[in-house]
């Protein structure tokens, strides 16, 4: 039996609830962050689009490939029509038709990984993204598969076009200078086409960031006089100041539970992070040894992680637990910056430099492990993910 | 509201509806994810219009919570900067640096801004002043683009401490979208951390024909 598995949970019950499949006890362990250690899985019989595409989500969902006799499950292919699999630990049998190949694969990989680590599937969401030909100067939103597979362009600007981030029901926000030579923010409508501008001030309106809930939009304005962080309805209305500080802020990201925002302020000199009420009040800094300089956090769907980018000759990706006795400490993971959280809160979608040229990169946060997605010309960065 | 809100951005409409098959029990048919995903993209055939301004500027937003008046806050209607003409000529000695991480103008630049400060005194009304701001590439890409806002609005600070009316000065940022200099090393650096002044000349007079 595998060394290490040794916190016992046991989820048959709750996947009985849902699923007629009776999995019986599974064990498992986390590691020191509070991270699911990755479940050893044995896959056979698959070969071609299908192997490397389920291996690759198995690889972003909490699973390692190992041996058949080391192995937790075997999950091997099974005949039917389309892409299936069988699981013999878990009398688990399904397949997936219709659509391509590469769909029904990342149907079945997030199926096999809702079902074994009761997590949010992510091989069938999609990613948001800045593209353009250099490393500077004008560029386009795209949006492509969280593996940068079918990636097509949402804007034709022309102009500086910068953090996408995603809202409910198909909708990307995002800053152009389109409109009147300076940044904008805008709602743009992928089902119809439709755009607006939602936040059209004196001066700057960039970074755009959409609740959990769907609600309400935090964004830096610099109208005050300063750039602040402020808060208004989907389409602009019911806007809000959240800080007044003389310095700039940046980068706001929200809690879960849509009550909280946390950017990054240079109030103190060096960039910090801080949480505020999104209803309003004092500024807080969240207080995180070992790292200076930061900016671009992101919470973790599950509440449970900050990562942000630490920019210390270098920007470097880092993590800290919101809760338990790691709060405060941060974990530096790979050189990288503007890292976003997956819908697991495991995988995370972050930006390398490679030569000077943006390169979007998968993170496993606990292994560390990383792929680059290399179908995506260009110089691409700024990645808002789905979730 | 005289303007309407919506932008069509081409006809690229790309469905991705998958095809439900019947499948035997035990088998799963792969739905539409997310419930219908079909999204238009800029891809598609007809050129991007964005026509007029989409928001009813100097009134209230869509949901008519908030007067966005000019000064409201402190800051100019720039609404219209996109459609003025510009001289960048005319300042172009008088672009001022920044240190490492900061957006105080120090002093030996401050000449700079007081020089500008006479020239667009000196240009009468009608002439206003743009400041852009800009970024080395060491800062992540939104905090630059605060902090490149943060350096023309602290030079608009001293300009309209000095008596430039506000209504005069408009800032932009560019963050480290536009580097003067496209290489990687402090020489390149020290050139980029900078704020540009760009002249806004008078508004064109627009001869309106009676239609009725």
């Amino acid at each position: 039996m595998i060394k290490g598995f040794c916190l016992l949970v046991v989820v048959s019950g709750i996947l009985r609830a849902a699923d007629p499949i009776d999995l019986g006890p599974i064990t498992r362990s986390v590691d020191s962050l509070g991270f699911m250690k990755p479940i050893p899985v044995n896959v056979t019989g698959f070969s071609g689009e299908v192997d490397s595409v389920l291996r690759n989500d198995l690889a972003f969902m909490g699973f390692e490939f190992v041996s058949a006799d080391k192995a937790l499950f075997q999950i091997q292919k099974n005949s039917a029509a389309g892409v299936g699999a069988s699981i013999t630990q878990l009398q688990y049998n399904k397949a997936f038709t219709g659509g391509s190949t590469r769909q029904q694969t990342h149907a079945l990989a997030d199926d096999i990984a809702k079902t074994i680590t009761l997590k949010p599937g992510i091989a069938q969401t999609r990613i948001a993204f800045k593209t353009r030909p250099r490393s500077y100067g004008a560029g386009e939103i795209s949006i492509s598969d969280y593996d940068g597979f079918n990636a097509m362009p949402v804007t034709r600007d022309g102009a500086i076009c910068a953090a996408p981030a995603w809202g409910g029901n198909n909708t990307l926000f995002y800053m152009t200078h389109k409109l009147s030579g300076k940044p904008d923010i805008l709602s743009h409508n992928l089902a119809s086409g439709a755009r607006k501008a939602i936040a059209r001030h004196p001066g700057m309106n960039s970074s755009a960031s959409v609740s959990p809930d769907g609600r309400r939009v935090a964004m830096i304005l610099s109208k005050s006089g300063s750039p602040d962080l402020w808060v208004s309805d989907l389409d602009g209305g019911n806007l809000k100041q959240l800080t007044t500080t003389k310095e700039d802020e940046s980068s706001p990201c929200w809690s879960p539970d849509s009550t909280k925002i946390c950017f990054a302020s240079r109030d103190s000199g060096r960039s910090r992070l801080y949480t505020v009420s999104a209803s309003g009040g004092r500024m807080q800094p969240l207080s995180i040894a070992g790292v200076s300089n930061l900016s671009e956090p992101d919470w973790s769907p599950d509440g449970k992680f900050l990562i942000f980018t630490a920019n210390m000759g270098g920007f470097r990706i880092c993590v800290m637990p919101m809760e338990g006795p790691l709060r405060g400490t941060a974990t530096t993971l790979v050189d990288g910056e503007d890292p976003v959280w997956a819908p697991n809160s495991r995988a995370v979608m972050f930006v390398k430099n490679v030569n000077n040229r943006h390169v979007l990169s998968l993170l496993d946060v606990p292994s560390k492990k990383t792929k680059d997605l290399g179908t995506i010309k260009g110089d691409a960065s700024q990645p808002s993910w789905a979730r | 509201m005289k303007t309407q809100n919506l932008f069509v951005i081409g006809f690229g409409t790309l469905l991705v509806v998958l095809t439900g098959c019947k499948s035997p029990e035990r088998f799963t048919s792969l739905g539409t994810p997310g419930g219908g995903s079909s999204f238009a993209s800029g891809s598609g055939s007809k050129p991007l219009d964005l026509g007029t301004p989409p928001l009813e500027l100097n009134g209230k937003t869509t949901s008519g919570e908030e007067v966005i008046g000019v000064n409201a806050y402190g800051l100019s209607d720039d609404s219209d900067l996109a459609n003025r003409d510009m001289d960048r000529s005319a300042f172009a000695a008088d672009t001022v640096y920044f240190g490492y991480d900061l957006a105080s103008v120090k002093a030996d630049e401050a000449t700079k801004v007081a020089r500008v400060l006479e020239a667009v005194k000196a240009r009468g009304t009608g002439y206003d002043l743009l400041i852009e701001g800009h970024a080395d590439e060491r800062g992540t890409e939104e905090y630059n683009r605060a902090l490149g806002e943060r350096r023309a609005l602290a030079i608009r600070e001293l300009l309209t401490k000095s008596g430039l009316e506000g209504t005069r000065v408009f800032t932009r940022t560019f963050g480290k979208d536009q580097p003067a200099v496209a290489s990687h090393d402090e020489a390149a650096y020290s050139q980029n951390r900078r704020g540009e002044f760009v002249l806004v000349l008078p508004k064109k007079l627009i001869t309106t024909q009676n239609t009725k």
